[in-house]
Formats: C-alpha cells, sequence, structure tokens
C-alpha cells in the first residue's frame, strides 16, 4: 500500500500508510477530497499545522493498532457508557508517556479527527484527575490557583458537599 | 495538483473552523493565559520539567471531553482548581449530560430536592448539587433550631419526654398489594435480622378501623424511634379482584374458581387495619395522621404507577399540609427489574403539586434500611412542623399560666388554628386547669389514672399549649383517627406496660395475621382482634382516659383494682375487661 507524506509542524516529513491515514477522518476525508488513488514520490506533502512529528507518528501506531477496531457508534450521546469502562492494557501501556507528550497527542488527535484516540487519552486524563483533591489536581497538572481567597472560599462552599461523598 | 490540494485543504481547515472548533481563538486564548501565568508561576514551572500546564496546552472543548468522563464529586474539585477550570467544569452541556446521566439511578427525591421543579429554573449544575440524593448538606434547616440555642436533638428529646403520643403513619398503595411487592409487610412484621424494626405493641382501633402496629425503629447510632403504623388495603370486594387478577393475568371470572380460593376474593372485614378506603376519604373525615407511607410497585410501568395518582391526592388532601408524605417505589426481586425511577414516580403521580413536604425513596420490599432511612427524613419534617410551632406554643404556654381564666385567654385563642390534634388536647386540658369540673375517678393502680369523661362535640377555642401546665403534670392525647371520635387520654407508657405484661399471647398472632396482607384468612383476625380488643383499654372507649404523673388529690381506694366509677355502662364494660387482663 502506497504512503502518503505529511508535514509536520516542525517541518518534518513523516511518511504513512494510506490504509492506517484513512482512521483519521480528516485525511480520509481530505484524500477522498483530491481523489488520491495513487502517490507519485514527486507529490507535495499535506502540511499539517498544530501535529508535531512525534505525535503523528506516536497517533499513527495506535492507529496501526486499532485497525480492524469495529468503527465507533456515529451518535455521541448515547456511545458513552453509564460507567465509563477500563482502558485496555494495550493502551494503558501505549499511553504511559509524559504529559506534554500526552497533550500533544490529544491535541494531534483531535486535529486530525481520531475519535478513538482521542477518547482513550481523554479517558486516561481523566483517570489522572479522579479521586483527587483539589490541591492534587493542581500539583498533578502544574496548574496555578488563581481564585482570590474569597472567591475560592465561595467556590469551595458551593461545593462542600462534593468533599463529604 | 499541488495547488488543489493547497486549496482544498485550506477549505477544509476554514470548514471545520466554522464548525466551532474555533481553534485560532482558543490558541490565543490559551497563548494569552500562558503569558499571564509564565510570568508568576516560575517556580512552578522550574520545579518540575516533565509536567506542563494543563490549561494552556489543551482547547476548552477537549477539557471538556475529558470532564465528561469524571462524576459530579470529581467535577466539583476541579471547579475549585482554577478559575478556567471552574468555568468549564460549569459548562450546561456537561452537566446536562450527568443529569441525563444520573437521574434516574438517584434512590431519593423529596419536595426539596425536586428536580422536576428546577429543571429550566436554573442551571443544570446547580439542579444535580441540589437533588441529588449522595449530596447531604452539612447544616440542618434553621427551622430546627429554638430560640436559646435548644439544638434539633434537644428537641426531639424533650418533645418525646414530654409529648408522648406516637407519630401515626399510614402505609397504603398499590406497591403493598401488588404480588411482586406485598412483601414489605411482611419484612416489617418478621423483620428479624436486622431488628430495624421492631413490632413492640398494637393499637387496636375502633372495629378494626384505626388499629395497627406501634414499631420501635433502632437507627444505627443506637437511637430509637417510635410510631405506630396503620397498614390499609383497598378492601372493596371487586377493586381487590380486579386488581388482583390483572396483576397476575387472570380474568377475574376465573378467580372465583382458582385452586386458591383464599385469595381471589377479599374478606370483606380482615384485621382491623382493613377498611374500605373510598368511604373513609369521601366521607370528609380528617385522618389524623402524621404521615402517609404510599407504595407503588417499581417493577410496573409509569403509566400504572399514574393510576393511583388520584388515591394518594385524596390521601393527601385528607391529611394536614405539613405532614409528610412518602412515597415508595418498591422492588421485589433485584436492582436490574426497577423500571420506574425515582424521577418518573414524581411526574406519575404529580407529587409536585402535592402542598405535603414528600419524599421519593426507592426501596427494596425484602429490606427496610432505606424505608428507615426516609422515616427518619419524614420524621424531620413532623418536628420541624412540631417544632417550629414549639417555640411559640411554649410561649402561649408561659403567657396563658400566668393569666389563666382572663381576657388574654381568649386573644390568644382567636389567636391560634384549632385544627391539629395539639389544639385539640390543649383545649381539653385548658379546661381540666381552668377549673372546669370534669367528673373524676381515681383507679389505684401502680400509678394513678384519673378518668374523665369528656363531651364529644369538638371542644371551644382554648389557647395553645403542649399540655405543660403550671402545676407541671404533663397530659397527653391519643387520636382515635377518626375526625369524630373524641379524644382519648392516657399514659401511654402505662397502657403499654400493661399491654407487654399480658399480651405475650396475643399480640404476635396478631401481628403475624396482618402480616399476611391481602390473602390473610379471616380466622387468625378475628381471634386476634378478640384477644386484642380484650386487651387494649382505648379500644372505642367513648370516653377520655386522662392520667397525671403525680399522686393523687383524693386517698387512694382500699381496694385497688374495684371500679367505682361513674361512666357510661359500655365503657364500664370495656373496662371490666382490663381489669380481667391486669
Amino acid at each position: 500500500m502506497p504512503g502518503i507524506k505529511l508535514l509536520t509542524v516542525d517541518n518534518e516529513i513523516v511518511e504513512v500508510d494510506a490504509d492506517t491515514a484513512k482512521q483519521s477522518l480528516l485525511l480520509r476525508s481530505m484524500l477522498h477530497d483530491l481523489g488520491v488513488t495513487e502517490i507519485d514520490d514527486d507529490e507535495e506533502a499535506i502540511s499539517l499545522p498544530h501535529v508535531t512529528a512525534a505525535a503523528l507518528r506516536k497517533a499513527m501506531a495506535w492507529c496501526a493498532h486499532h485497525k480492524d477496531d469495529p468503527p465507533p457508534p456515529e451518535d455521541d450521546e448515547n456511545a458513552r457508557d453509564l460507567q465509563p469502562q477500563q482502558l485496555s492494557s494495550w493502551d494503558a501501556e501505549f499511553l504511559r508517556m509524559d504529559q506534554s507528550a500526552l497533550f500533544e497527542l490529544i491535541q494531534a488527535a483531535n486535529y486530525l479527527d481520531i475519535r478513538g484516540l482521542l477518547d482513550t487519552a481523554c479517558k486516561a486524563v481523566a483517570d489522572a484527575i479522579r479521586g483527587r483533591s483539589p490541591e492534587e489536581i493542581r500539583k498533578a497538572f502544574n496548574i496555578r490557583c488563581d481564585f482570590t481567597p474569597q472567591e475560592e472560599e465561595q467556590v469551595r462552599r458551593e461545593t462542600e458537599w462534593c468533599e463529604e461523598k | 495538483m499541488s495547488f488543489l490540494s493547497n486549496t482544498l485543504y485550506n477549505l477544509n481547515q476554514y470548514i471545520r473552523e466554522r464548525l466551532g472548533h474555533s481553534r485560532e481563538a482558543s490558541g490565543q486564548r490559551l497563548s494569552h493565559q500562558q503569558s499571564l501565568t509564565e510570568g508568576t508561576a516560575e517556580d512552578a514551572a522550574s520545579s518540575s520539567s516533565t509536567t506542563v500546564d494543563i490549561q494552556s496546552l489543551l482547547p476548552p472543548e477537549i477539557l471538556l471531553n475529558i470532564f465528561a468522563y469524571l462524576n459530579a464529586q470529581d467535577l466539583c474539585s476541579c471547579a475549585c482548581v482554577s478559575r478556567h477550570f471552574n468555568q468549564i467544569g460549569s459548562d450546561e452541556l456537561l452537566w446536562q449530560f450527568l443529569l441525563n446521566r444520573d437521574l434516574p439511578t438517584w434512590s431519593r427525591l423529596s419536595r426539596d430536592r425536586n428536580p422536576d421543579s428546577l429543571i429550566g429554573q436554573v442551571s443544570s449544575k446547580e439542579v444535580y448539587i441540589r437533588c441529588c440524593p449522595m449530596v447531604r448538606q452539612n447544616t440542618p434547616p434553621a427551622a430546627w433550631y429554638l430560640p436559646g440555642g435548644l439544638g434539633y436533638e434537644r428537641v426531639r428529646q424533650y418533645l418525646s419526654k414530654r409529648w408522648k403520643r406516637n407519630p401515626k403513619f399510614a402505609l397504603l398503595g398499590s406497591g403493598i398489594e401488588s404480588r411482586r411487592t406485598s412483601k414489605l409487610v411482611y419484612s416489617l412484621v418478621h423483620n428479624r435480622l436486622g431488628q430495624q424494626f421492631e413490632p413492640i405493641n398494637m393499637i387496636n382501633g375502633v372495629d378494626g378501623i384505626g388499629s395497627g402496629i406501634t414499631y420501635r425503629m433502632t437507627s444505627d447510632d443506637g437511637g430509637s424511634y417510635v410510631f405506630d403504623l396503620l397498614t390499609l388495603y383497598s378492601c372493596r370486594r371487586e377493586d381487590a379482584r380486579g386488581s388482583w387478577a390483572k396483576r397476575n393475568g387472570f380474568e377475574p371470572a376465573s378467580c372465583c374458581s382458582c385452586s386458591r380460593p383464599r385469595a381471589a376474593p377479599m374478606p370483606e372485614k380482615g384485621i382491623g387495619a382493613r377498611r374500605r378506603r373510598d368511604s373513609r376519604v369521601d366521607g370528609g373525615t380528617r385522618l389524623e395522621l402524621d404521615g402517609l407511607i404510599y407504595t407503588v410497585d417499581a417493577e410496573s410501568s409509569p403509566q400504572e404507577v399514574a393510576e393511583s395518582q388520584p388515591e394518594l391526592e385524596a390521601f393527601a388532601a385528607a391529611l394536614q399540609p405539613n405532614r409528610p408524605v412518602l412515597v415508595l417505589p418498591l422492588i421485589g426481586r433485584s436492582d436490574n427489574c426497577r423500571t420506574v425511577s425515582c424521577m418518573q414516580t414524581i411526574q406519575a403521580l404529580k407529587l409536585g403539586q402535592l402542598p405535603n413536604p414528600w419524599c421519593v425513596q426507592a426501596s427494596d420490599s425484602r429490606e427496610l434500611s432505606a424505608m428507615a432511612q426516609s422515616l427518619r427524613h419524614c420524621d424531620n419534617a413532623i418536628l420541624a412542623s412540631s417544632g417550629k410551632s414549639f417555640g411559640c406554643v411554649c410561649r402561649q404556654a408561659a403567657s396563658w399560666s400566668r393569666s389563666i381564666g382572663g381576657q388574654q385567654r381568649s386573644t390568644a385563642a382567636r389567636a391560634l388554628p384549632r385544627r391539629s390534634i395539639r389544639c385539640r388536647q390543649d383545649s381539653m386540658w385548658a379546661r381540666q386547669a381552668a377549673g372546669g369540673a370534669p367528673r373524676s375517678r381515681c383507679l389505684q393502680e401502680s400509678s394513678s389514672i384519673e378518668w374523665t369523661e369528656m363531651p364529644p362535640p369538638p371542644p371551644p377555642p382554648m389557647p395553645s399549649g403542649l399540655g405543660v401546665v403550671d402545676d407541671g403534670s404533663i397530659k397527653c392525647a391519643r387520636d382515635t383517627g377518626l375526625g369524630s371520635w373524641p379524644t382519648r387520654m392516657c399514659d401511654w407508657t402505662d397502657s403499654q406496660r400493661l399491654f407487654n405484661s399480658a399480651s405475650s399471647m396475643g399480640a404476635g398472632e396478631a401481628c403475624n395475621a396482618s402480616a399476611e396482607s391481602v390473602d390473610s384468612d379471616c380466622q387468625a383476625s378475628r381471634n386476634s382482634r378478640q384477644t386484642a380488643s380484650n386487651l387494649l383499654l382505648i379500644t372505642g372507649f367513648p370516653g377520655a382516659l386522662l392520667l397525671k404523673e403525680e399522686p393523687p388529690l383524693a386517698p387512694p381506694p382500699p381496694e385497688s383494682n374495684s371500679f367505682d366509677f361513674d361512666l357510661p355502662n359500655t365503657a364500664e364494660r370495656r373496662l371490666r375487661n382490663i381489669s380481667v387482663v391486669i
């Protein structure tokens, strides 16, 4: 299967398998719109702003692994289960990376419109938030508390019940 | 080709941006934020090189996507993290999604936490936080507190000590008549394992009307709560047969010849708790109940539950408007078979229109912990109403006792409502204190009992008081449950002692019989009713039994078991029955 060339934001040309790339709805519609059936060697690379080479390679690796997955259901509202499922062990291992890389991957998945990867990665981030106190969340994600003391007190009071379960 | 590809790409990007992703805008905002935070959060950034600011890297729509995987509690933690998180974590659509997802699973809703009345009025987040049963507000309502720093517990202790009448609830509804969920009544009486509900006494009504069982409910923290429970079944023959057949898939005609003749035709008179509901309510009598426990079958459909709505409405109308209604959507098998959620129950029964405080508690007919919890909720509602007026009662009683017989009495009387039980007992009591000479005799037993015959017509308006007068003696009234009957008074602990000493043979069977619910046989109930009518002194006694806790003024008669009162014949006969028991 021919590969297609993608120019990432850091000026690197990444050649990816066309079938794998078609899991990205963005790339699929582009290829479809262009009517590309064969890719010549002298074909100009498609430029992808917002996507780094590392994230693109990661995303394509995920797509390659999940190539045979059933397509996600169309209906967004009902697609999300009552209880979010656990990540598969492969996904959990795959997503074991530092936060900046993970966020770049999420952005790439969002831009390339790879629904499955985006949801999986978001789930991983949600798992990191779940069950933590505000202070722990700030620490984990390096967020600075920009509330004034009065505001913080007010927000804390509004959500006080949530702290006791 | 390359030109075309670039054009198409630009178009594609343009469309995507127009479709609400607004990548550029968010990017600008984020870079702005980043520049804001960079200057001030240098120490945080330098301390850990691997962690990066999630806010600056991820656009809002992705944060929203992440938040959608969290539950409400985590979202509230997120709201405390920073302004940006707070803003995104309060997103209306996000909370709508949570509400849609979680609302069917909530197991308790009440009038104060009624999503039906709030949705559309306030934001979804507020609806969620105000209604979610997992949310426990830390502070109890201020109404429970009296001036002078009396806390809720102290009021409760005081009331239970001084006001000896037990709260009286009626248990009724399609839930206890449905085959699937009728086990609730059985669980109540035969609750041997958890000991949450212990039947300690039996209340005999008048010819079976108004009878029931007194339960002691023990809570986890060791407190106990004593209440009367009347179980009401619809016993009109055609109703019962029709509903029985409908719920069991039989035609009415086949019931008469079916193999279980006991089950099909409902006895016209069963154990005392049964009665004609409709005639009762339609007759305009006020049900003197402190609360209603209305059961519905949560394994049926919302449409079937909605059929019970007129009945509940009629009963609730017969209640005083501040008395609580507890609705139990019951299941009989496992949690999975619940087909009617709390929210659907609220809508089907139109609970939003009830003037009473209400509470819906999803519960299992086989175990009672949920019911125990919600009964405590009801108790709070009763206390909130009685506790609120309690302060005014105390003040009134104090001012009134200073000027008995004076002008103040009538003015105070006009100012107070006359509807409640309390007023009735008060007025009776006020007459007593004001020196109206009741015919009284003393019966000397272990304590002194003073019998007073009260005239049946409703008493004249009198100032309110809880039964505390200047001489310190305590009086209390037990209500018959029938508006037209005169109030009887007795010291309940004494009659209970009487009962306990002699009831081991009668009450147990009576309880069993009533627990057999719909198709219990008549014979056992008739027997137990006879036994019980011999036992309990308040049965149908058309006078008043009034007790003073202090020694009698008159010297005790030499023979303690003699009855020399001046009482109507019927009453005397019944009293002789008591003497047998003693």
